[in-house]
């Protein structure tokens, strides 16, 4: 019997004092033995904590990196998407208040001639839109419909130095023509010295021209100063509108009439 | 004694790698017991009782450096190296190269459950959920390691070739 079980006691032995071991984990002498060594290991396993931590702050910052050039990304979006909704939302308060029937039109680039200075529409005939139709933000006139096709049309801006837009000032009640000075400007000419104008008096259409109606902002007086001769005024204008910045416009189907 | 030198440095090297550096192994928080492929290495080439020694040595180290019960790593570490070189001894031919992964697999597996056993003793955790979730994924991740190292250094086991005794374990084990 013993025989047979000789090779086992060797295993029974260990198993023996392996379980006495277990019972020994409540005593204070071993609990403080193995805190003096898990501090130890601890202490000696720190480059290889450190070293697993860098990696891993690493790629985290990596992530990290990705998630905000992302976030970026979709701020930019959003705000742009804030402006063009503040901006509609005026051009719709506008088309909603406006007397006139309007046609809106988004700007899709520069007018195709060299010698005009103006921009393309994406409306054209088959909107509505015709030659000599006024075109017009919230902030004031923009131009005339020059050139029409079928889906998309040409308007001369008011800044073209071959326009001319019947103004008048709008405090005086007294008229003038509006042109560009040909470097972006716009000036008021025909305005006697009687007249008593002064920087910051608001210009508006007279609707005298057959193409813009009566009362729309053209820009404010910038300077006055008595022009050659000295019978007129020489005034310049800062426009209303940004010409530079136009992404919309409104198409003024109806025309105002003559007088 | 060279070679009882060299087999002690190897087991402390990864005894270092398994309770310092065991986080880098760490696949979703489990990690393969390196320790207890070394051990039925040991026990594999030199028998049940060299096994069974090592088992309870590396076993209490294991247990020193860690947090749970001091002795439990050594129970079964020791318990698993003896029977599996029980098994052996009563074998004519050394294991075929993939059988390695399931004696790997299930020998990691006992280990953990006499582990586990006293892992959970006086916890109200499930044991049913600690075996799929920790028990089982462990046993299979050392049982791949296990083969791997298996196949590197043991190129007699390859193809299961029949060896005498005293080429792949010790002639006093019987």
């Amino acid at each position: 019997m013993f025989g047979v079980l000789r090779p086992y006691l060797p295993w029974v032995a260990i198993s023996i004092l392996s379980i006495a071991l277990i019972f020994t984990n409540r005593n204070p002498q071993v609990q403080a033995l193995r805190s003096d060594i898990t501090d130890f290991a601890e202490f000696a396993f720190q480059p290889i904590y450190k070293l697993h931590e860098a990696v891993r702050l690493w790629d985290e910052n990596r992530r990290l990196r990705e998630i905000a050039a992302r976030m970026s990304l979709r701020s930019a979006q959003l705000e742009e998407g804030l402006r063009e909704n503040i901006r509609l939302r005026e051009m719709l308060n506008f088309a909603r208040n406006s007397p006139y029937r309007l046609i809106a039109a988004e700007v899709i680039g520069v007018a195709p001639d060299p010698a005009v200075r103006g921009l393309l529409i994406d409306r054209g005939s088959d909107d509505g839109v015709e030659v000599n139709m006024a075109a017009v933000t919230v902030q004031g006139g923009v131009g005339r419909v020059y050139r029409v096709g079928g889906s998309t049309a040409a308007v001369q801006l008011l800044v073209d130095p071959h326009l001319g837009v019947a103004g008048r000032l709008a405090e005086i009640r007294e008229n003038g023509i509006v042109h560009s000075t040909g470097r972006g400007w716009l000036r008021l000419d025909g305005v006697p010295v009687s007249a008593e104008v002064a920087a910051g008096d608001v210009v508006i259409t007279s609707g005298q021209g057959g193409i813009f109606p009566q009362g729309l902002k053209i820009g404010t007086v910038k300077t006055v100063k008595p022009a050659d001769g000295g019978w007129l005024w020489e005034i310049t204008l800062d426009a209303a509108v940004d010409f530079n910045r136009l992404e919309e416009v409104f198409i003024i189907r109806d025309r105002p009439p003559d007088g | 004694m060279v070679s009882i030198l060299r087999l002690l440095l190897i087991g402390s090297l990864l005894l270092f790698i398994q309770v310092g550096a065991g986080r880098l192994l760490d696949i979703s928080g489990v990690r393969p017991d390196l320790l207890l492929v070394f051990i039925l290495s040991i026990t594999f080439k030199r028998g049940r009782y060299f096994g069974l020694a090592a088992g309870f040595l590396f076993g209490v180290a294991q247990d020193l450096f860690t947090i749970g019960f001091l002795g439990v790593n050594a129970l079964s570490k020791s318990t698993v190296a003896f029977w599996f070189g029980t098994w052996l001894a009563h074998r004519e031919s050394a294991p075929r190269a993939l059988n390695w992964l399931v004696l790997f697999t299930l020998c990691t597996f006992i280990q953990e459950v006499i582990t586990g056993f006293f892992f959970l003793l006086g916890t109200d955790r499930n044991f049913g959920n600690y075996l799929v979730g920790t028990i089982l994924p462990t046993a299979v991740y050392t049982g791949l390691l296990g083969f791997l190292w298996v196949l590197i250094p043991f190129k007699s086991v390859k193809g299961g070739k029949t060896l005498p005794r005293s080429k792949w374990k010790s002639t006093r084990d019987i």
